[in-house]
Parts: C-alpha cells; sequence; structure tokens
C-alpha cells in the first residue's frame, strides 16, 4: 500500500497539469487525477511512480473512472487544501485566450501518441518513462518527439498566419 | 560519421543520449554546419512547442465535452462560486466611482473636461520644454503615460513633475488618439517612445506588452541620451513569432555600455515558472533567468532560449561567466554570458534597482 498523501503532494500539480494540457478542462483533470490517486492506493509494487500514474491517467481518460466515494472524499478534502493553497492565476485576457485557442488547437492536431509524448515531456518524464507509459521503445522518442515539436510549432505558425491575415481582411 | 537524425538531436537536447553517443554529437556539430543547423533549428522547435503548451495552462474548468466520460461527469463536485480579490477590487473601485461622479457630475460637463485635460498636458508640455530649454538637468521621474486603453476614454490627468518635451507630445498624442478599433489594437498602440531613468540606470523601449511595465520601471526622464542604439534584432525562435513584436528596453551600464532585451520567454525549470530575458551585451548575447516563484530550488536549465548564448560560435573562445544572487523576496535569478563578471554584476545591479 502507497502512501497516497506523499503520492498526492508529490505528484498531484504535474499529473493536473499534464491532464488539463490534454484534456482541456480542469475539472475533468482533476477528477481523473483524483481517480488515479485512488487507483493508487490499491497498488501494492510500483517500480516508477511516475509513470505509473501517468499510465494510469492516460488509461483513465480513456476508459471510464470508477467511483470509489469514501477515498474521494478525503482526496477530495486534499483538493480543497491544495486549492486553497495555490495562488489564483492571472484573469485571461483576450489575447491569452486567442493563443490557448491557437495553442489547443494546435495541440489538437497531432496524433494521440505524438501529442501524449510531448505533454509527458514537458512534465519532466524521462524518456524511459514516457516509453514505458505509451508502451513504446526507448529508441523511438527522440523522433517521436522531434515530430511533435515540429508538427506543433508549425501547425501553430500556420494558425497564427491564418489568424493575422483575418485581422488584415478585418481591417481593410 | 553520418549526419545526426532529427530524432538523435532532439534526444541529445534533452539530456537523454549515452554518454559516448554524446561526445561523439557534440563532436560532430562542432565540424558540421548542416548539423549545426539542424541543432539551432531543433533548439527553436523545443523553446516554441514548450511555449504554446504553456498557453495550454490558462483552461477554465467546466468546459467538459458532450463526449465526456458519463460516470466521470456524474461524479464532478459541484462548482464553488468565488470571486477574486482582483474582480472584487475592481468592483469596488466600479461601485465607488458610479457613486461618486452620480453625486458631483455637473451636468453637460464631459466635453469641457475632455478639453480641459488636453489643454492641461498641453501646457505640462509647455512647461517642459521651458525647462528643457533652460538646461534642466536632473533626472525626474514622471508616472507612466496612460495606455492608450485610458486615453481613448478622456484619459485622466497625468501628473508629471517636469516630463520631458517628448514625453509630453506623446502624452497629447494619446489623449487625443480616436478610440483603436479592437483589444489587440489597443494593445498595440501605445507607439511613444518611453524612457526611465531610476538611480541612474536608463530604460529605453516602447510597450505592446510593456517589458517596461514588467520592470517595473517609472517612464520618462529630462536627460535620457538621444544616442541610445538601435534595437537589436531579436533572436528568432519558431512558435514565438510574437515576441518580435515586443519592443526593448535597453538598460545603460558605465562607460557607454547598453544591454538590449533582445527576446523574453515564460518556461518552467522543473514546473516552477521561470521568466528568461536575453539581453544584448556589446554584441553578446546574456541569460537572464528569473524564477518567479520565491524560495524555487535551481535545476538545470534546459531552456533553449539559455543554450542560445552557447550557439555564439564567434564567441566561444571568451569564458562563460555566471553570477547568481537572491533577491529581496528570496527569488534565485542567474545571469549567465560570455562577458566579464564586471559587466554581468552592472547589470545584475541594475536589473535589482529596475525588478527590487
Amino acid at each position: 500500500m502507497h502512501d497516497v498523501d506523499r503520492l498526492f503532494r508529490a505528484y498531484n500539480e504535474m499529473l493536473v497539469r499534464y491532464l488539463t494540457r490534454r484534456l482541456g478542462d480542469r475539472d475533468w483533470a482533476e477528477e481523473v487525477a483524483q481517480e488515479t490517486f485512488v487507483r493508487a492506493l490499491r497498488q501494492e509494487t510500483m517500480t516508477n511512480e511516475r509513470a505509473w500514474l501517468f499510465t494510469v491517467a492516460n488509461n483513465l481518460v480513456r476508459d471510464e473512472a470508477r467511483k470509489d466515494s469514501r477515498r474521494r472524499r478525503h482526496l477530495t478534502m486534499l483538493f480543497e487544501e491544495e486549492k486553497e493553497r495555490v495562488v489564483e492565476p492571472e484573469e485571461t485576457t483576450i489575447e491569452r485566450a486567442q493563443d490557448a485557442a491557437m495553442a489547443r488547437a494546435a495541440v489538437d492536431g497531432l496524433a494521440e501518441r505524438d501529442r501524449l509524448a510531448l505533454l509527458m515531456k514537458e512534465e519532466g518524464l524521462d524518456y524511459s518513462e514516457i516509453a514505458s507509459a505509451l508502451g513504446m521503445s526507448v529508441g523511438s522518442i527522440g523522433t517521436t518527439l522531434s515530430r511533435a515539436r515540429r508538427r506543433l510549432v508549425e501547425q501553430y505558425e500556420r494558425l497564427q498566419q491564418e489568424q493575422q491575415r483575418r485581422e488584415g481582411n478585418a481591417a481593410s | 560519421m553520418q549526419h545526426l537524425d532529427e530524432g538523435t538531436i532532439h534526444a541529445w537536447l534533452d539530456g537523454e543520449l549515452p554518454p559516448a553517443e554524446m561526445a561523439a554529437a557534440e563532436a560532430h556539430v562542432g565540424t558540421c554546419d548542416e548539423c549545426r543547423a539542424a541543432v539551432a533549428e531543433a533548439r527553436g522547435f523545443v523553446a516554441g512547442a514548450s511555449r504554446i503548451l504553456l498557453a495550454l495552462d490558462a483552461v477554465p474548468g467546466g468546459v467538459l465535452p458532450a463526449s465526456t466520460p458519463s460516470s466521470i461527469a456524474k461524479t464532478r463536485a459541484p462548482r464553488r462560486f468565488t470571486l477574486s480579490r482582483t474582480w472584487m477590487a475592481a468592483a469596488a473601485v466600479l461601485v465607488l466611482s458610479t457613486v461618486t461622479v452620480i453625486a458631483i457630475r455637473p451636468k453637460r460637463e464631459s466635453v469641457v473636461s475632455t478639453v480641459a485635460v488636453s489643454d492641461e498636458l498641453k501646457e505640462e508640455r509647455a512647461d517642459a520644454r521651458s525647462a528643457a530649454s533652460a538646461g534642466a538637468s536632473a533626472p525626474v521621474v514622471a508616472k507612466a503615460p496612460a495606455p492608450s486603453e485610458k486615453a481613448a476614454n478622456a484619459p485622466a490627468p497625468v501628473r508629471a513633475k517636469a516630463p520631458s518635451a517628448q514625453a509630453a507630445d506623446a502624452m497629447v498624442a494619446q489623449a487625443q488618439a480616436p478610440a483603436p478599433a479592437s483589444p489587440r489594437a489597443r494593445l498595440e498602440d501605445t507607439a511613444a517612445s518611453q524612457r526611465a531613468r531610476l538611480n541612474g540606470v536608463v530604460i529605453t523601449g516602447a510597450g505592446t506588452i510593456s517589458p517596461a511595465e514588467k520592470l517595473g520601471v517609472a517612464i520618462a526622464s529630462a536627460d535620457a541620451p538621444k544616442d541610445a542604439p538601435p534595437n537589436a534584432e531579436p533572436i528568432r525562435v519558431r512558435g514565438l513569432t510574437s515576441m518580435s513584436s515586443v519592443k526593448r528596453p535597453v538598460i545603460t551600464l558605465s562607460n557607454g555600455v547598453v544591454a538590449t532585451l533582445a527576446t523574453r520567454a515564460t518556461s518552467a525549470e522543473n514546473g516552477e515558472p521561470v521568466e528568461i530575458s536575453l539581453y544584448q551585451v556589446d554584441e553578446v548575447y546574456v541569460a537572464f533567468i528569473d524564477r518567479l516563484k520565491p524560495d524555487t530550488t535551481r535545476h538545470t536549465i534546459t531552456e533553449p532560449l539559455v543554450s542560445a548564448i552557447e550557439d555564439q560560435s564567434d564567441k566561444r573562445d571568451a569564458k562563460m561567466n555566471i553570477v547568481e544572487w537572491t533577491d529581496s523576496k528570496g527569488r534565485m535569478r542567474t545571469l549567465r554570458g560570455r562577458v566579464s563578471l564586471d559587466l554581468l554584476s552592472q547589470l545584475k545591479a541594475a536589473l535589482d534597482r529596475a525588478t527590487p
């Protein structure tokens, strides 16, 4: 049995950020993260906690999360504590919202495996952890990430250009 | 050795190559222009991708699409309704100002007050010109000209003790400018040159998102140098095209040496936010890493913007110097670049004064 409090404090922030970036909805991300920690309670052994948590979170997003109301209540309490601790983010401006929408469109345009590898890398997972979570060989992660980064940036640039063209048309 | 493939380059930049392969890759890149260019491009992609993903963090809750798994959706806790301090403060100001206006506003005076503001600014400009012509040399700090958004709405009088003629011109121009068409246009409408002098440090620049504001400086100086160098060409990072439109502040150090902000990006270091600014000092890039949270533990910087300073092939012989310190708020800051320690120390002092 794992110390779920320790796991939560160590990995919740990065897991929620990863899931938020993946799903585009913070509430949903927090719920999936909760369920991931509930699963961690049941897990006897983990060779790599971080890779395990990300693997389970990925599976939960694909499948449906199961209910575990008693443990969920405890985790909900921890989440509330965390929310009190975390400083509220700045208000979203129109420009930031536009950037976020373009970023979301660019990320959604990636192949799923590329997207997940990239999001996990951004959370600090190393190649072996990413390979473990995605069931890939370590040797292929560099290629996957290079493709993902290139496509993401190119797609984002294309969207930016479209936006600028639209603004130019609107101005004229 | 064959050219490095893109996957190997990214693995190298991510620090994931075994030591032997890493050494071989380094040696090859040192002699192969083609691979060096590929590495520079890959660094751009790494930085660009990180920047794009950061934009995803401004995501609200409760935007769950209809395709959400039902059991997850059903177990969702009710959302709390909270007001942030910012909103509460804004609401309070709005209520107070509304009440005040209703209570004291004489009828049909709005047009007159707008004209009065402009006249007042013109008077200040005239004062400033006469002060300048009289040879006033003491640096005086004025409040920043109101951003165009304020200016477009009959701005409150900008109180400057003795603004320069240029600054006063800019204020009048802003006060008389028509309302920009869009929020983006409003943000980009602050075209007037802004200068500041704080404890001998001159910072110039004109703001779209206003790096000068970020540096926390007051605007305007009676004797800012007229020979400020043209802005340096920014380092191009793919995915950061909007950065090129940001006007860059210039920090004047001793002996006429200037540090020009070339580009700036927000990144993450072990999950913690850091702001990385590249300053050009005597044609050498210096990275300023500003950890935005206090008591953040330092980790290896993987941000490619920082690595960009390694790419200055003609400066490789110069020693890389690093200055690291903790500011008054407990935030760890780092300056690194192939310039003298003395210049780094001056830049450190300037940055500390500008962003205490």
